[in-house]
């Protein structure tokens, strides 16, 4: 976590002398399936931005953050349907149980502003996604299977925002972003979507 | 997968909400077990999977013990279990559940004890394990009895006189079965058919049968005056006999 980090800081400092540093804090709160199991988290999203003013059409971006969830419930009760020659036909049932679900996230998109009143700036933007997943859970079906899992795994997606951002100075900038995100996990296989409500600060190293 | 549908506030309005409304000793024996599905999960297009009851004598139940998968009408929904599934002396618990896309959740447990039928009477009192044809033909008395065997078929047959077989259309249990002279009868029916040295016959349709379950799968079986057809004559058949 701290090389991606360290390497991360390093992209950005080198990257352009005009370069921006933001600072997010977020709720993401998982929509349909995955707001079923997990639990909304908050967490901080560190990036780097090219400076946005009425010249730029377009700014650039890249992030980084990372995401612990918690399940909804100890216990997610499950069910099953089971055949056999001597049973017939049977609906059984089942759990399952979360014990670790964490995402680290990197980010790659652009904005574009498209009301630019200095300072103020209304954008909507879109990145991609890819990222990494830390998942551990626990399975078990009655005479189906019983099974217990714990990995890492690629991920990705894309995510949309609607934005706004003022400049208080030069230097620095509020704003605040309404995210909709989705991604694939590689395993296990799962597609999973969720809304992000952020603020945050721009710093303007010029 | 990627619904934007808000998450629900209570985590457990994704599961559905079942209620067992109730569990009814018959007098057959049977228990007629009903539920209803309050909510089938408040998430969008959530609907229900399976529904059904199970029931044990342990009152912490599996959805899959005892189960029976009973359709849904309207909200509700109900299973029969058959008396020869109960001992008398256990307790019994019952239970309804369904499932949705999200998992499954079970209602109420309810509980039974005494679980017998209530005894019919018949309206002759014949003496227990004889059997006659009828026609001037002697009484005489069942030396072997066999059954009921998976095909519900029952068999008595008597030294030197008749032979009867009672094939029933479904499980036995305590109540009245109509014969039918049909050798594949549905529920609720019996055919009897018998053979006596060179006499052979079935029972016409239509007359009372008299089963009581005795215990396990003993049950008592009387045939009172229940007419048969032979060379255009009517005769009056007569048995009574417990099966082992």
């Amino acid at each position: 976590m701290k090389k991606i980090l360290l390497s991360f800081l390093m992209f950005v400092s080198f990257y352009s002398a005009s370069a921006q540093i933001s600072l997010m804090l977020y709720n993401f709160r998982p929509t349909g399936e995955f707001g079923y199991v997990m639990k909304p988290a908050y967490s901080a999203e560190l990036g780097y931005a090219n400076g946005i003013d009425e010249a730029d059409p377009i700014r650039s971006s890249f992030s980084i953050t990372y995401l612990s969830f918690t399940p909804r419930l100890d216990t997610f009760p499950t069910t099953g349907y089971y055949y056999s020659g001597s049973t017939g036909s049977m609906v059984v049932q089942g759990y399952q149980c979360y014990q670790k679900y964490n995402l680290l996230l990197l980010y790659c998109g652009m904005d574009w502003p498209f009301i630019k009143k200095d300072p103020f700036f209304v954008y909507v933007g879109l990145d991609i996604t890819a990222g990494f997943s830390e998942i551990e859970y626990t399975s078990y079906m009655e005479l189906i299977s019983d099974e217990s899992y714990s990995g890492g795994s690629i991920l990705a997606g894309f995510r949309g925002r609607l934005g706004v951002e003022y400049k208080l100075s030069k230097s620095l900038g509020l704003f605040a972003n309404l995210e909709r995100m989705g991604w694939l996990n590689a395993e296990p296989k799962s597609t999973n979507a969720g809304n992000t409500y952020g603020i945050g600060i721009h710093l303007n190293f010029n | 997968m990627y619904s934007c549908k808000k998450a629900l506030s209570d985590v457990n309005d994704y599961l559905p909400k079942v209620t067992t409304v109730s569990a009814v000793k018959l007098s057959s024996g049977d228990v007629l077990v009903t539920g209803k599905i309050n909510s089938p999960g408040e998430s969008d297009g959530s609907q229900i999977e399976y529904s059904g009851v199970c029931m044990g004598t342990h009152s912490n139940l599996k959805i899959s013990e005892g189960q029976i998968i009973c359709s849904l009408y309207g909200t509700g929904f109900s299973g029969l279990y058959p008396a020869s599934d109960f001992n008398a002396d256990s307790v019994y618990y019952f239970q309804a559940w369904a499932t949705n896309e999200y998992g499954y959740s079970v209602g109420n447990a309810l509980r039974l004890d005494s679980i017998e039928a209530t005894p019919l009477t018949p309206p002759c009192n014949l003496t227990m394990n004889r059997v006659s044809i009828g026609g001037g033909n002697p009484n005489y008395s069942y030396n072997q009895i066999t059954g009921p065997d998976a095909d519900n078929v029952v068999s008595g047959t008597s030294f030197s006189g008749p032979s009867v077989t009672f094939k029933f259309g479904s499980t036995l249990s305590t109540g009245i079965y109509k014969t039918i002279n049909d050798p594949s009868p549905s529920a609720g029916f019996v055919y009897i058919s018998f053979f006596e040295g060179f006499i052979s016959g079935s029972l016409s349709s239509g007359s009372d049968i008299y089963v009581n379950r005795i215990s396990g799968t003993s049950y008592e079986i009387t045939v009172c005056s229940a007419p048969w057809i032979f060379n255009s004559s009517t005769f009056y058949f007569d048995s009574r006999l417990i099966t082992p």
